[in-house]
């Protein structure tokens, strides 16, 4: 069923295409086999164990109760790339969404990564919510530039906040990206006072 | 204003309307029902002129969704369509409303005096207008801000929506003017889909289109299952 957009073909750098589309409870298992695909040294970093039957548990409940919205890119029959979005549906963050995104190692460089973002932060545009954050560490700096392109900059560093799986610690870098401008416009549009139309 | 672009067009406009005449009464909760007397006669605005006045508060997108219908109607279905806007002295919370005509001919006269359509969001815009309405007319209200009583002409229907709650569960309760925009379409049928959709586009601030056109949709389902034939 298409629903956002999705799915839809995505062409890469390479001349290869994915079939990106939003992921469902059937992904589970994919999702799984995707995750525990990538090497140590790929989830050095991941801010979960996503390679546990009870971290896929969590993960489904939360796409099915709409504090997650996830992204799934396929080829060759399998999944090589995932992106979701994280929110809370209550409290004083709930305008602000989450960014989580990984890709296989054979598919990176290829745009794959943006591709995912870029959808990402559409969803969480047309959910309402006014600003993304993505938490990297200083050395994912594809990542960090493809983020800067889709208009997030660094807005804080904590410093020895991450303990990688090889229990190294590193600084967390914030990355935001604020579009409140774009709700800002449409609030401006309901406000029904227009004294100077006219004039 | 009055606008009116493009030519003619091609459907009479009485195939344009009475399809909310068909209605039943819908078994969803808190839903739309029908006018004191439940009657299910057709829609009977003029065949060539119809009223419509949107009321509300100020900060609801009143305006707003006057001029996305009137612009579905004059840029987008090359009718007539004129849009006369009222508001109170402050930015927020004062009474507001547009008076929409939407016509097959020339527009002399732009002013609403009594509606054929009232869409309410507003207790206090429902007590101001609905002594207006034709007899034969038809009150589309949001159903957790409207409560309709004793006002209405008895030949007049009444069709309910929870707007807000549908707004808010799309993520924004700034779309609730888009989704009665959406409810109008729908259960009115003076206008086509097509036609109120690309008015929305064209009208909300770029990055917002996605979400609006949802809300949009949400309304216009709401409405098409309140007045589908059984």
């Amino acid at each position: 069923m298409e629903r956002d957009g999705f799915p839809r073909v995505a062409e890469l750098k390479d001349g290869s295409s994915v079939e990106i589309s939003l992921a469902s409870a059937a992904d589970g298992p994919a999702l799984l086999d995707f995750y525990r695909s990538l090497s140590d040294e790929d989830r050095l970093v991941l801010k979960d164990d996503v390679t546990t039957p009870g971290w896929l548990a969590r993960f489904l409940a939360k796409l099915a109760s709409g504090a997650a919205t996830s992204l799934v890119a396929r080829a060759d029959g399998g999944i090589c790339g995932e992106a979701t979005l994280h929110r809370n549906l209550y409290g004083w963050s709930r305008h602000v969404g989450e960014i989580r995104l990984s890709v296989a190692s054979d598919r990176r460089g290829k745009g794959l990564g943006y591709a995912l973002a870029a959808g990402v932060v559409k969803l969480a545009i047309d959910l309402g919510l006014e600003k993304m954050v993505a938490q990297l560490v200083e050395s994912q700096t594809a990542a960090r530039k493809t983020f800067e392109r889709l208009g997030f900059r660094q807005e804080a560093e904590l410093a020895r906040q991450v303990t990688d799986i090889r229990g190294a610690k590193r600084d967390l870098l914030i990355y935001a990206n604020d579009v409140s401008h774009i709700w800002a416009a449409m609030e401006a549009l309901v406000e029904d006072f227009r004294p100077h139309e006219g004039q | 204003m009055a606008s009116r672009v493009g030519s003619p067009p091609a459907v009479p406009a009485a195939d344009h309307r009475g399809r909310a005449g068909e209605a039943e009464r819908s078994e969803r909760g808190g839903g739309g029902g029908w006018g004191a007397e439940g009657r299910s006669e057709p829609f009977q605005g003029s065949p060539t002129r119809t009223e419509i006045r949107v009321g509300g508060l100020g900060g609801q997108g009143i305006i707003l969704c006057g001029s996305i219908i009137g612009k579905a109607a004059a840029i987008y279905s090359g009718r007539h369509a004129a849009l006369i806007q009222a508001f109170g002295p402050e930015a927020r919370g004062s009474a507001c409303s547009a008076q929409v005509i939407v016509a097959d001919e020339a527009i002399g006269y732009p002013y609403v005096r009594h509606p054929d359509i009232l869409v309410l969001l507003s207790q206090d815009a429902f007590v101001q207008f609905a002594p207006q309405l034709k007899p034969d007319g038809l009150v589309l209200y949001e159903n957790e801000l409207v409560q309709v009583e004793g006002k209405l002409p008895k030949t007049a229907r009444a069709l309910g929506i929870p707007a807000t709650r549908f707004a808010e569960e799309l993520g924004r309760r700034l779309v609730l003017n888009i989704v009665m925009t959406g409810f109008f379409a729908g259960a009115t049928n003076l206008l086509s889909i097509d036609a109120v959709e690309k008015a929305v586009v064209d009208s909300v601030p770029k990055g917002t289109e996605s979400l609006n056109l949802k809300a949009l949709m949400k309304g216009y389902e709401y409405g098409r299952g309140l007045v589908a034939p059984a």
